[in-house]
């Protein structure tokens, strides 16, 4: 049987600074992507059927030569459905008339369609606006509320530049795989639950180890030992679940739960380094020399 | 010796088990789907249906075989039906030119019908029996057990498939305006007259006026309302209707969707007052057409004064006149060739006095208007002018048709008020029925705006929806079975492992059970919701386990109280947290993210009242056993 314990780090041997510097580049750097994404395609990451609108079929019995060949309405995108042999195509073209004309031109052509939908980019940019404007809520909620329970400034920002950092570098994943072209998430109304999904769980383990620290008796390293070997075991078991989601939806072809495996599979690791790196370094320098300012 | 009061939090999720249990697959009153009608048509060369353990009944519905045009061509259609005929009344089923062949089983036929062999007289079906019907088109209404499938759950789009229509409704309208008492009919009819629209497009309710056309914009309306004398500007107007009317255009959708044969559709209203129908089982195009018809049906008097070139109309009969509607039939000439279709009605007593004194003003009762509907008016008619009662569908001219002899005679000497029947005319026998249905439901005070800036379609095919039915619950088990893995490889320990991963699934359990009470139609958003739980779940019972296990024994209850409630702080903060998170997406918009978001909270609420502290529990006896061995 494979062995599974969480591991003793011996942190005595890294200053905060070497402890803190690793995730505040890979932030850094994310944020940097997330920019240049902007700066190229005017949207911070790559924007799904559910934000642009336009009209999207899923189609069986084709091929990505015959799809393009078919429609003479300009395609956006032509993406295989992973474990299948079916295709999604995607046009900007939007509206009723032009779903019925689209399908019409595709059964004409003999494919089979198995999904068709069209959406308004009005409607698109709605979903946009609510969708930043719950993720905004979401953080400023779980922000208020985490400085709420801890009531000093450093653990609290920790944990809350640690669920920011979270969430950021996901999106700069999303947008690293978008320009190198190898595989594309776009974000959809999924990827967004799965952001707000990651605020919950980024927090857990970040509390857990606040916890331990701040209330608890025994020795810094004790405590971080005991709060690790707990945390780590959870953000484990989640990866294990998102990334079991992620696989087998993706060899079953099923829609929508890859994306939302797959986000959650990468902020949860980030998790890992954000909260057993940055915040723990934060925590220890507020522990040893924070408190005796 | 385990007592019960100790371990009341065990009790509770029993108990939870159990009602969960209940709520999926026991019979429970109020989600029994009841019957749905199917309309089932029957044209081109070899069509099958088979339908089992359904009821085809042919009581109140037509049976119609035609073969009035070359596109009606059904031969090899073969119905089977496993189940059993019941209450036909003859005569609304009615055979044209068409044959219907019943072999190995027994079919009762209407008696008007002609060309029909039967081979036994009554309803007596052993095995299978096959109703063809050559050359015809067969339009079926079946009614049919809603399949709601081993549980009560309810699925959404994404896994029941269809055609789903998201859209506004046309309109602008204006609070807070002060309309005079008894005024409103007047305002009506002026803004109507300003805008150019019909009266039907402007509605007064309180102090609030909402105009339904899509050619209106803020500015004209805003106009209207200055020259009627109401101080409103631009800014004043909003867009889309008010709720009151919202309502009403879901639930007479609603009716209309049951009545047209879209079986099993749903119409409910998203925030923002999005109008959301999901059909499964229909293609866009069907269920496009049905909302977006208002259905306005109207008998206006078109008539041309004899010399005259101009054609005046005048509304005689409108929806509100009408009491009930019959049974829709054909209309026949004196060969017994169809010549159109009809759908009879009773008109209530003030339509009934308004009809019929009108019809008399407008000289439709007399020799000039009697059977002299013209409407070329072309050189060969033998009667000057043209009296025409034209049906009308949402402002279309749908069928012209003339006075009728017995009627006219009713109507001139006031003996037709008192038995007020009329029977409206339509082109074909589609027409009859949407005629129909929409007097029966009422017609729409708005449509839904698929046109405009704000809409979405989507059809998925129903068979890969079902699919992903089964996919995403695979997808599930496997995702709690990478977590059991976990868990095991963690505490190495039966007695605290097991009890975990039981924990987890119970959670997701009770959180379908939920989902099957309150009604909550599952997408797949919500499997990933599921999913989630069971990660979020294990996540706490691991915190609760750590802190329980920790070094020295659990040797009282009071300490076991200590570590527990040390560890409930954290879950319970990170309950909040997750809550939180999540709340936004109740009350901002954003597509179908509300259902996942519900799903969380109350899969974090599950988990943190019920679930987790029963694990506590749980724990306690088996570290407590193991202590005393």
């Amino acid at each position: 049987m494979v062995e599974f314990d969480v591991p003793e780090i011996d942190y005595d041997r890294y200053s905060n600074r070497q402890l803190a510097a690793p995730p505040l580049a890979v932030l850094g750097f994310a944020l940097l992507v997330l920019v240049v994404y902007y700066l190229l395609h005017g949207t911070p990451v790559p924007l799904g059927f559910d934000f642009t609108g336009g009209t999207e079929m899923r189609l069986a019995d084709a091929s990505q030569a015959e799809i393009r060949a078919a429609f003479e309405t300009p395609i956006d995108s032509i993406r295989p459905v992973q474990g299948s042999d079916e295709f999604i195509v995607t046009f900007l073209d939007e509206g009723s008339t032009g779903l019925n004309e689209l399908r019409t031109t595709a059964t004409n052509a003999g494919f089979q369609i198995e999904q068709a939908s069209t959406r308004s980019a009005a409607f698109g940019s709605t979903n946009q606006q609510n969708a930043l404007l719950g993720l905004v809520l979401a953080f400023v909620g779980m922000s208020v509320f985490v400085f709420l329970i801890f009531r000093t400034f450093v653990p609290s920002i920790a944990v809350v530049l640690s669920a920011f950092s979270d969430i950021v570098i996901p999106l700069a994943i999303m947008d690293l795989l978008a320009m190198t072209g190898l595989f594309e998430i776009n974000l959809s109304l999924g990827t967004v639950a799965a952001l707000l999904m990651l605020i919950g769980y980024s927090v857990d383990s970040d509390i857990l180890l606040n916890n331990h620290i701040l209330r608890r008796r025994g020795g810094f390293y004790e405590s971080t030992h005991k709060a690790m070997r707990t945390g780590v075991t959870m953000t484990l078991t989640s990866i294990v679940a998102m990334a079991v989601m992620t696989i087998v939806a993706t060899l079953l072809s099923i829609p929508l739960l890859p994306d939302i495996g797959l986000i959650l599979v990468f902020g949860l690791t980030a998790d890992l380094m954000n909260t057993y790196m940055m915040n723990l370094s934060l925590l220890r320098w507020y522990k040893f020399e924070g408190v005796a300012r | 010796m385990i007592s019960l009061r100790e371990n009341w939090r065990i009790v509770m999720l029993v108990v939870f088990l159990l009602a969960s249990a209940v709520a999926l697959v026991g019979p429970i009153g109020g989600t029994n789907p009841g019957t749905q009608t199917e309309f089932v048509d029957l044209s081109g060369p070899q069509q099958e249906l088979t339908l089992e353990q359904s009821t085809l009944q042919l009581d109140n519905t037509t049976l119609e075989t035609t073969n009035e045009s070359e596109t009606i061509v059904a031969s090899n259609a073969t119905i089977e039906v496993r189940g059993e005929i019941t209450d036909r009344t003859d005569s609304s089923a009615q055979i044209f030119n068409g044959s219907v062949t019943v072999a190995d089983g027994t079919l009762v036929v209407p008696e008007n019908a002609t060309d029909i062999s039967r081979e036994r007289g009554t309803v007596g079906i052993s095995d299978e029996m096959l109703l063809r019907a050559e050359n015809s088109e067969v339009t079926l209404a079946i009614e049919q057990q809603v399949d709601s499938g081993l549980t009560n759950l309810q699925y959404g789009f994404d896994l029941a498939g269809g055609t789903r229509i998201r859209a506004p409704l046309v309109g602008l309208h204006v609070t807070d305006i002060d309309i005079g008492a008894n005024q409103t009919s007047a305002v009506n009819e002026q803004i109507a007259a300003e805008l150019g629209v019909e009266q039907i497009d402007v509605s007064i309710r309180g102090g609030t006026i909402e105009v339904f056309n899509d050619d209106v914009n803020k500015t004209e309306f805003a106009n209207a309302l200055q020259a009627a004398g109401y101080d409103i500007q631009v800014g004043d107007v909003n867009d889309g209707v008010t709720s009151e009317t919202r309502d009403q255009v879901v639930s007479i959708l609603q009716s209309k969707i049951d009545r047209t044969g879209l079986s099993g559709g749903t119409v409910t209203t998203v925030g923002d007052g999005l109008v959301v129908v999901e059909v499964p089982n229909a293609e866009p195009a069907d269920v496009r057409d049905t909302v977006s018809d208002r259905g306005v049906v109207e008998i206006v008097a078109s008539v041309r004064e004899p010399g005259s070139n101009t054609t005046t109309n005048t509304t005689v009969i409108t929806g509100e006149d009408i009491a009930n509607t019959g049974q829709i039939g054909p209309r026949e000439n004196a060969q017994g060739e169809i010549t159109g279709w009809e759908a009879p009605v009773t008109l209530n007593d003030q339509g009934a006095q308004k009809f019929q004194s009108r019809m008399n003003e407008l000289n439709f009762t007399d020799a000039r208007g009697i059977g002299n509907c013209d409407v070329t008016g072309g050189t060969g008619a033998s009667k000057s002018g043209s009296y025409c009662l034209v049906t009308t569908l949402d402002g279309e001219s749908v069928r012209y048709n003339g006075m009728g002899k017995d009627l006219a005679g009713g109507l001139r000497d006031g003996s037709w008020s008192d038995t007020p029947t009329f029977t409206i005319g339509a082109s074909s026998a589609e027409q009859a029925q949407e005629v129909k249905i929409s007097l029966e439901v009422g017609s729409l005070p708005t449509n839904l705006d698929l046109t405009g800036s704000e809409h979405d379609i989507s059809y998925l095919q129903p068979s890969l929806a079902q699919e992903f039915k089964s996919l995403s619950l695979l997808t599930g088990l496997l995702a709690w079975f990478g977590v059991a893995g976990m868990v095991f490889l963690r505490y190495r320990k039966v007695r605290v492992a097991v009890p975990m991963i039981f924990t987890a699934i119970a959670e997701v359990f009770i959180l379908l059970g939920f989902a099957a009470v309150s009604g909550l139609a599952l997408d797949l958003s919500h499997i990933a919701g599921l999913i989630a739980v069971i990660g979020t779940g294990v996540d706490d019972l691991v915190i609760i386990a750590d802190e329980i296990l920790q070094q020295g024994e659990v040797a009282t209850g009071r300490v076991f109280q200590n570590r527990f409630r040390k560890a409930f702080w954290v879950i319970g903060a990170a309950a909040v947290t997750t809550i939180i998170a999540m709340s936004p997406l109740t009350f901002l918009s954003v597509g179908d993210l509300f259902g996942f978001a519900i799903v969380t909270i109350v899969g974090v609420l599950i988990g943190v009242l019920i679930t987790r502290p029963a694990y506590g529990d749980i724990l306690r006896n088996l570290v407590l056993s193991e202590d005393q061995r």
